[in-house]
């Protein structure tokens, strides 16, 4: 695209229908169409008539973009492009004023108010100054509701009521949160004030007036920005001259000439000081409203989905502490949260009531959202400004966004994690002394392991882990069931307490493994088998020379008692060997089986341990059996039981005191 | 019975409590209505009826609010409900520790709980473990050095016990230990290691309580170094005031304390500040002690220590044991007795003198530039404890010594005591010193009771928990508590 080959008319033609891409507030379009500007300022008229085309044709709630760009270009490139709008802009501005709805006319009067401010370099506002006063006229005409007759005499049709307008600003100001009061105390400030630039009739009463009106003007700065010494001074001084002036006694009038050309002057000074202030305020609002209409694209929730995916994955690998580490990736969650939120807001998101105390929350979300803890991370992290590598205006519009959600939101649905949860903690005193704990924190103590096990308090976490846990401890639930009907220990009903473990077997107990292998040992067993585990291990031998704790069997039977201490110091293999020798062998077991009588039926309880015994068909023998069984006298007992019982002999003395 | 008694129910407002202390007869059956509620952290469900007799003094609390329906045989003694609870301060507490473990790479914390007496530090170490169970994965040991309390066992020992489920809180000792039977149905079994020092307050002998503090945290750390998950320890103390310093200061670098929590004493807490050489990253915390936190009278206090000696023989309510008697012979046996400091024996004198020198070796152990974990635990494995002053054998112990003593068995399997003391190589003096070295590195395996004695044949009759024809350990140690059945 040379110059020397396009004409201005055909760069303006091209201009303009590149500018019908500007349906939406984007930055992109608008910086890239300043910059095209800049380049090819030779054809600067053309680019200004292009823009005024484009604002007058542009459909009313497209308008604002284009003066946007207008904007853009004064401010960024300035001359020739200020002077050239300078000629139209009166114009241009009321007629799209009259023809945008309030909205858009409030943000019209915050873009007005910034092209009034002296511009860094040449000192002076924006545009020629006649202009921007004719447009303040009328600006104050419109807005001001005393003023019935001016929607009359001025050519803009929509506004029929203007104090209806006037109420709808205010509204929408309070809305875009900013500092009201202020704000509103500003505007009426300047606007008032600003009209009375007539020259002061310098008497008395006169200067009190415009010396409160000046005292309320610093007032409002100083509650902006407090350490302004200088204000404080002046908030001093016209104190003391209001006393002065007050006072009975006479000033001559030159004097009293002197103090007005002197409160003129401090009234510009305010004035231009609270201009600027505002600036700063309409500054980021003005940024903040840009983000947010920025890419006012919907996103669908599985897009959503799918990008906070990534963003906890590059996490995973990235820094780790939950916040991507890229600006954009913040800029475009927003984005896509703003969009979300719009389209799913209320119903969806709305918890319509706390969920009752017992019943644990649900732990999946309405919106199929695991990672919304992330993004709850991302926020609460933003919102304490912790970040250091997020830009100042994200942080501000993610803090205002967090601000606005959080009474819409109750976060409750989601399930936190400890972490984020536990973020802002610390372990000092006065954060435990005055920390107010929230629902979510308190909660912590129920949903970090959400499932309760019915039957007693034990809470296990949702995790794949937390369902082992569970099953096992389920299944705990019902051999402790199973034992406390039959009665006991295996041994007749009589339970007692076992040693404790000593040292070395207590620095290697863990229960869950012990859970596992207790799993397993029921699973590849039959019912005998596990039984005769039980009696194995309480089995009790004479010449057992240790004491051996080595296995428990929670709710099984545990003590392994050895009973005679060795003379020699015996090493570990040959009293294994020994129990071994002395010990019922209780792969025996199984062999000793007792054929069913044809009279009898199925079941037959063990006189000894008084556990159920099953028969079995031994296809071998072609026969019902019991296996593990003897058969002494006509009672079957369980084989193993026999013979621990007989082992034990007379020596024991078995009488329970009770 | 049950159903023919009136219902009561009681509403507790969130962040309240309601305190209760049952009379000495009566039985108090609490069910949960509605709400979440719990006992000293554990939480309590609306599926079991908790029954609670014989003087049980406690609080239920609520972060929700809860309703709960109780019936009574006999009027409560006390009941009401309190807003002056400290459920906040120790929520924050305990979720600022799970933060800090957090920060320190998923690291545990070493608690430390100190106060006066009566001023709740059984109440804030049961609650912290609870609420360690509840949101982390990895299991809290609690540790008792107060050999007054009876945690999971009887009084007189030092516990510790790593925590797979709930503390049980129908009874005073926190939990039933392993018994061949189902247990109590609600709770799993709690595995404690059981250190023995056989008297009643910690300084009758500093000799013999910090070498088990020593002994006790090299099985901790043993046992840590084996889980890959590594639980908060939480550790219950004595009274300590300010003149206990030194023992204090022993505990901290004994189990690498970087929490420190002080109840209920401002004053304690800045004289410890003044008093304790800590490194920087040990944390000193000041809880508030709770209204509801009652004065134990002597009486209540011996009450109590009662019930955990039979509920060792006979069970509590929910699981029932059965104890058996055996008949055995004192020469058998190598009776042991912990040495008391007002005590009017020979040695007094030398154990006073023992323990001013062992006074200025602390000053030196404890020098805080030598105080990194390597020398630590180099210290800790020298064990250069003046054993001679920790037990003494009790050779031919009358029935004076004997009659309705509880006796703790010590493991000694690695210990060959016979050939020991027929041994005419070493010297007695130095025989007490390997017997008493092995007796603080070993473990409690249980206990009996002394019911009968007679002198002529030497004829022994003891209580014991489980059905043997011997003992499993040949070192008794006669202990200062005493049961009557």
């Amino acid at each position: 695209m040379s110059a020397t080959t396009i004409t201005a008319e055909q760069f303006a033609d091209d201009y303009y229908s590149s500018l019908q891409a500007l349906t939406f507030n984007s930055r992109p379009i608008i910086e890239s169409h300043t910059a095209l500007a800049q380049e090819n300022s030779q054809f600067a008229s053309a680019i200004v008539s292009a823009i005024e085309r484009r604002i007058e044709k542009a459909i009313p709630s497209q308008k604002l973009f284009a003066l946007y760009l207008l904007d853009s270009i004064s401010k960024n490139i300035g001359v020739p492009y200020t002077t050239l709008f300078s000629h139209n802009l009166f114009k241009t501005f009321t007629q799209t004023y009259g023809l945008v709805d309030d909205p858009t006319r409030c943000r019209l009067i915050k873009l007005f108010k910034t092209w009034k401010v002296p511009t860094a370099i040449t000192g002076l506002p924006l545009f020629d100054i006649n202009q921007l006063d004719k447009i303040e006229t009328f600006l104050i005409k419109v807005t001001n509701p005393s003023n019935n007759d001016f929607s009359n005499a001025n050519n803009v049709n929509s506004i029929n009521n203007n104090s209806l307008n006037n109420n709808t600003i205010n509204n929408n100001s309070n809305d875009l949160n900013i500092d009201n009061n202020n704000n509103n105390n500003n505007n009426n400030i300047i606007n008032n004030l600003s009209t009375q630039r007539a020259p002061l009739i310098a008497s008395k009463p006169n200067l009190i007036i415009e010396v409160n009106e000046l005292i309320l003007m610093v007032n409002t700065r100083l509650q902006a920005s407090p350490n302004d010494e200088k204000g404080q001074q002046r908030f001093k001084l016209l104190n003391q001259l209001k006393t002065i002036i007050g006072s009975n006694s006479s000033i001559s009038q030159t004097q009293l000439d002197e103090v007005a050309k002197q409160l003129q002057s401090i009234r510009d000074d305010e004035i231009m000081k609270l201009n600027n202030l505002k600036l700063q305020q309409q500054k980021e609002l003005l940024k903040q409203q840009q983000q947010k209409q920025h890419k006012d694209v919907p996103f669908s929730v599985s897009q959503l989905q799918n990008f906070m995916n990534m963003g906890t994955n590059g996490n995973n690998s990235g820094n780790g502490n939950g916040m991507p580490t890229n600006n954009n990736n913040n800029n475009v969650l927003f984005n896509m949260m703003n969009s979300v939120m719009a389209n799913n807001k209320p119903e969806s998101l709305v918890v319509k009531s706390p969920p009752s105390m017992n019943t644990p929350p649900p732990s999946t979300n309405p919106l199929g959202l695991k990672n919304i803890a992330f993004l709850e991370n991302i926020l609460k992290k933003s919102a304490n400004g912790n970040n250091a590598t997020t830009n100042n205006s994200i942080n501000t519009s993610i803090n205002n966004f967090t601000n606005s959600i959080n009474n819409k939101i109750d976060f409750k649905f989601i399930k936190p994690t400890k972490e984020s949860i536990l973020e802002d903690f610390v372990l000092s005193q006065s954060f435990i002394n005055n920390h107010v704990l929230t629902s979510n924190e308190i909660s912590l103590l129920y949903n970090f392991k959400p499932i309760q096990c019915d039957k007693c308090n034990k809470r296990f976490s949702d995790n794949n882990e937390g369902t082992i846990l569970k099953k096992n401890h389920d299944e705990w639930h019902q051999r402790v069931e199973q034992r406390m009907k039959i009665g006991g220990s295996g041994l007749g009903g009589v339970v007692n307490r076992s040693w404790y473990l000593n040292e070395k077997d207590w620095i290697e107990f863990d229960y869950d493994l012990d859970e596992k292998e207790t799993n397993n040992n029921i699973n590849n067993n039959n019912v005998n088998n596990s039984h005769l585990y039980n009696n194995n291990v309480s089995a009790m031998n004479n010449n057992n020379s240790s004491n051996n704790l080595t296995k428990l069997k929670d709710g099984n039977v545990i003590a392994h008692t050895s009973l005679k201490i060795t003379s020699n110091g015996t090493n570990d293999k040959k009293d294994r060997e020994d129990r071994n020798d002395n010990k019922i062998d209780l792969s025996e077991a199984p062999k000793h089986i007792v054929r069913i009588p044809e009279s009898s039926n199925n079941e037959v309880i063990c006189k000894i341990c008084r556990e159920m015994q099953i028969g079995i068909f031994d296809e071998d023998e072609g026969e019902w059996i019991w296996k593990n069984a003897i058969d002494i006298n006509g009672t079957v007992y369980h084989w193993s039981c026999w013979m621990e019982a007989k082992m034990r002999n007379n020596k024991r003395d078995r009488s329970p005191q009770r | 019975m049950d159903f023919a008694l009136a219902r009561t129910e009681v509403e507790i407002p969130a962040f309240h409590e309601w305190r209760v202390e049952t009379s000495r007869t009566g039985v108090l059956n609490i069910k949960l209505e509605s709400g979440t509620a719990e006992i000293f952290g554990t939480e309590l469900t609306s599926n079991i009826n908790y029954t609670f007799k014989e003087s049980m003094k406690f609080a239920i609390s609520t972060y929700h609010g809860c309703k709960i329906s109780y019936t009574t045989t006999s009027p409560l003694d006390l009941e009401y409900i309190s807003e002056e609870t400290i459920l906040k301060q120790i929520l924050n507490l305990h979720l600022s520790i799970e933060k800090n473990n957090i920060s320190n790479n998923n690291s545990n914390s070493r608690i430390l709980i100190i106060g006066p007496k009566d001023s709740g530090k059984t109440s804030l170490a049961r609650t912290l473990s609870s609420y360690s169970l509840k949101t982390s994965n990895s299991k809290p040991i609690l540790i008792n050095l107060n050999p007054q309390l009876s945690h999971f066992t009887m009084p007189s020992q030092l516990t510790a016990c790593e925590l797979y489920d709930s503390l049980d809180i129908e009874t005073t000792t926190f939990g039933e230990t392993m018994s061949t039977g189902p247990g109590t149905g609600l709770y799993r079994s709690q595995i404690p290691l059981v250190k023995n020092y056989g008297l009643e307050s910690f300084t009758e002998n500093l000799e013999l309580y910090k070498c088990l503090i020593n002994e006790l945290s090299i099985e901790i750390d043993n046992k840590l170094s084996i889980s890959n998950l590594k639980g908060n320890i939480i550790i219950d103390t004595p009274a300590f005031n300010v003149s206990n310093a030194k023992i204090i200061q022993h505990i901290i670098n004994s189990f690498k304390i970087n929490i420190i929590l002080v109840v209920g004493n401002e004053r304690l807490l800045v004289d410890l500040r003044k008093k304790l050489t800590l490194n920087d990253k040990v944390h000193m915390i000041k809880m508030p002690r709770s209204s509801g936190c009652i004065e134990k009278e002597p009486k209540y206090q011996r009450e109590l220590q009662q019930k955990s000696i039979k509920q060792y023989f006979y069970g509590s309510n929910r699981c029932q044991l059965n104890p058996y008697t055996l008949h055995c012979f004192t020469t058998d046996f190598l009776f042991l007795k912990p040495k008391e400091l007002d005590s009017s024996n020979m040695e007094l004198m030398d154990f006073m003198n023992g323990d001013a020198d062992d006074d200025d070796n602390d000053d030196d152990d404890y020098d805080p530039f030598a105080g990194n974990d390597n020398d630590n635990s180099k210290k800790k494995l020298e064990r250069n404890w003046k054993y001679n002053n920790m037990f003494q054998i009790v050779d031919d112990p009358q029935e004076t010594d004997l009659m309705n003593v509880i006796v703790s068995i010590i493991d000694d399997k690695d210990l060959d005591i016979k050939k020991l003391l027929s041994s005419n190589d070493i010297d007695e003096k130095e025989k007490l010193s390997i017997i008493n070295k092995h007796v603080t590195m070993s473990s409690v395996l249980g206990f009996c009771y002394v019911s009968g004695f007679t002198s002529s044949t030497k004829k022994l009759k003891l209580l014991v928990p489980t059905p043997v024809t011997t003992l499993p350990g040949k070192v008794l140690v006669l202990t200062q508590m005493r049961y009557h059945e």
